[in-house]
């Protein structure tokens, strides 16, 4: 990780990466602490994400208009206005302890809000989005336009969100909130409002959605009502999964994952999502708790048995060989019939190239099975 | 006045009436057990009393204040502390997180609004302090920093009896306290319940009939949805129609 940094301090498609990591682990953390703490299953959590990153961009703009605010501090406005959004919202959706009608009702607002930005173009900037400049900062202040400065506050803001949060489980508040996700109705018999403690938590959790998305407002310059979509709401839960929800390292894997599955993964491959499917599904199936703790543990496991995860590998491998060119034969007329797998060329034309993934996942489904009826007989 | 009055009750549960016309008044200061068979509708009463169960007809009121309507931690903030059948504890939080959310509301900090919201419930010197004296009382203070789910049975009761007191009830409600015990714990118990009690009003729903008259000055005796009786230990004991319905059943299984 600490090399990575390095050297994409030198370049600037890798810093680009590393700004939007830190925004995503943000959001992850937002969500564990809604999710994770507080049993809370949101299906619309992108509404305060792309809330605060509406609030930092029209505020970018009054800024470049003459306001004065400072351009570091536009992170913390769009967070408020986030954190503002969710007091009627999380107030309606914090209402029943039911787990199923929290994530209906959010589920519901996620998309009223995603429907109603797409009416009001004049305010969400309709399909084209709202464009602003962050170089456009007061006399002060360094110029955000600069990749290495920029990277350094979001890691600053990463710091205030894990105080925050930290702070916020540490106060009678955030403990009770733990004690709510394990029975609501004890904690009323301690004289305590369950519902009024999971609102003040959604709101600390909208807070930092907030934040994260104000920190992608800064970061891209652009925002548009695609920031509200389903989509992006079901991206958080799945990665937040996928990261794991016992532990606060959870979220920030769960977040790296986030970027590297939607950002970088698209740029290698048409088939990202079927491999993001994939991978949902094999690691939920594999690890139920996520990938921590559940990672080195299962690390672990494979470094006393090598041959079966080279054996898993080997299948993964011939997998996706077929699942690319399958791609590429669908896609042909545009892409032509040649592709480059991991180094090696492949030609959809040619028969017995299709051989190799069925060939490789065969000879490792062998090994698997060899290895288990041995095991079997012992 | 009584500090527990209770006029016409009638609850039901689902199309089920379960409580039909409870009367019932209990001063303040008065140790009372309830008992009755099994679906007599000692529980629901309980239910009706802390929010839990809605009163279709009648009245509860805690000194001279209706109680309808409220939502549980309303009730609770009034003075009703309940402890119940099975405990119901947060078995990740430790035995000191318990006591120290528990105590909260007796001391004034409810959820966000007022002082506390932005300070380390650790460092709360007020709630460290009662904590402390809790877990003294409770004996617990060994167990401090274990959490809850792997405390062994009777001192999970004893939590469970202490989370009950640590809203500082005027009105005590136990839900057989000494369910599940064995016959030496209980007697340990049923002290410990007589110590930490003292000065407060204590209703008491119990099966084990030396509890009953271990700790109860007044026995109310709950038979399809009405109070059969409400009387002195002694009355009751030689009441021959409780004695028909339910004590020399009890004494039969004994």
């Amino acid at each position: 990780m600490l090399a990575l940094a390095c050297a994409a301090l030198l370049h600037s498609q890798a810093l680009g990466l590393l700004i939007q990591m830190v925004a995503a682990v943000i959001l992850c953390l937002s969500f564990w602490l809604l999710m994770g703490q507080g049993g809370m299953v949101s299906f619309g959590h992108a509404v305060y994400s792309g809330a605060g990153a509406f609030a930092a961009i029209h505020l970018m703009r009054a800024i470049d208009q003459g306001l004065w605010w400072p351009m570091l501090a536009v992170p913390l406005a769009g967070a408020s206005a986030a954190a503002l959004l969710a007091w009627p919202l999380g107030w309606l959706a914090t209402r029943h302890h039911s787990t199923m009608v929290f994530a209906m009702i959010t589920l519901g607002l996620g998309e009223l809000v995603g429907a109603g930005a797409l009416m009001f173009p004049s305010v969400f900037g309709g399909d084209a989005g709202i464009s602003a400049d962050r170089g456009a900062g007061l006399d002060w202040e360094p110029n955000w336009a600069r990749l290495p400065l920029l990277y350094a506050l979001a890691l600053a803001y990463l710091a205030l969100a894990v105080l925050i949060l930290r702070g916020y489980l540490g106060t009678p508040t955030g403990r009770l909130l733990q004690a709510v996700r394990e029975n609501p109705q004890r904690v009323s018999f301690l004289g305590q409002d369950p519902r009024r403690t999971r609102h003040i938590s959604f709101m600390v959790a909208a807070f930092l959605a907030g934040l994260a998305g104000s920190l992608g407002a800064l970061f891209n310059e652009i925002v548009s009502p695609e920031v509200f979509s389903g989509q992006r709401s079901a991206a958080v839960l799945i990665f937040s999964l996928m990261g794991g929800l016992a532990l606060m390292s959870g979220a920030v894997v769960g977040g790296v994952l986030m970027v590297l599955g939607s950002v970088v993964l698209p740029s290698w491959t048409p088939a990202w999502l079927l491999y993001l499917g994939l991978a949902f599904i094999v690691i939920l199936w594999g690890l139920p708790g996520g990938l921590m703790p559940g990672l080195p543990r299962a690390l672990q496991a494979w470094r006393r048995a090598p041959e079966k995860a080279a054996a898993w590998f080997v299948f993964a491998l011939g997998l996706g060989a077929l699942v690319e060119m399958t791609y590429q034969w669908r896609l042909a007329s545009i892409m032509g019939a040649q592709l480059n797998y991991l180094g090696l060329r492949l030609d959809t034309a040619e028969p017995w190239h299709w051989l190799a993934g069925p060939a490789l996942m065969a000879g490792a489904v062998l090994i698997l099975y060899l290895r288990g009826s041995h095991r079997g007989h012992a | 006045m009584s500090l527990l009055q209770i006029e016409e009750l009638h609850v039901q549960i689902g199309t089920q009436p379960i409580l039909r016309g409870v009367e019932l008044q209990v001063p303040a200061g008065q140790r009372l057990a309830l008992i009755g068979p099994n679906g007599a509708g000692k529980s629901t009463l309980f239910h009706a009393i802390t929010g839990l169960a809605m009163a279709q007809r009648g009245r509860i009121s805690l000194d001279g204040q209706s109680l309808l309507g409220l939502s549980t931690h309303q009730i609770v903030r009034r003075g009703v502390g309940r402890s119940f059948q099975i405990s119901q504890l947060f078995a990740s939080l430790t035995v000191a997180d318990h006591l120290r959310l528990a105590c909260l509301s007796a001391l004034g900090y409810h959820g966000g609004r007022g002082s506390g919201l932005l300070h380390r419930l650790t460092r709360l010197g007020d709630v460290r302090e009662r904590v402390q004296s809790q877990l003294q009382a409770l004996e617990l203070d060994d167990v401090a920093d274990t959490p809850a789910g792997q405390l062994p049975y009777a001192r999970q009761r004893m939590l469970e009896l202490g989370l009950a007191l640590a809203v500082d009830p005027r009105l005590l409600l136990l839900d057989e306290p000494t369910a599940g015990m064995s016959r030496s714990e209980t007697t340990d118990f049923v002290r410990r319940i007589d110590a930490l009690a003292r000065g407060r009003t204590l209703v008491l729903v119990e099966h084990d009939m030396p509890v009953v008259f271990d700790l109860a000055d007044q026995v109310a005796v709950l038979h399809e949805g009405r109070v059969l009786i409400c009387a002195s230990a002694q009355e009751v004991q030689t009441h021959e129609e409780v004695r028909r319905l339910y004590l020399s059943r009890r004494e039969a299984t004994c």
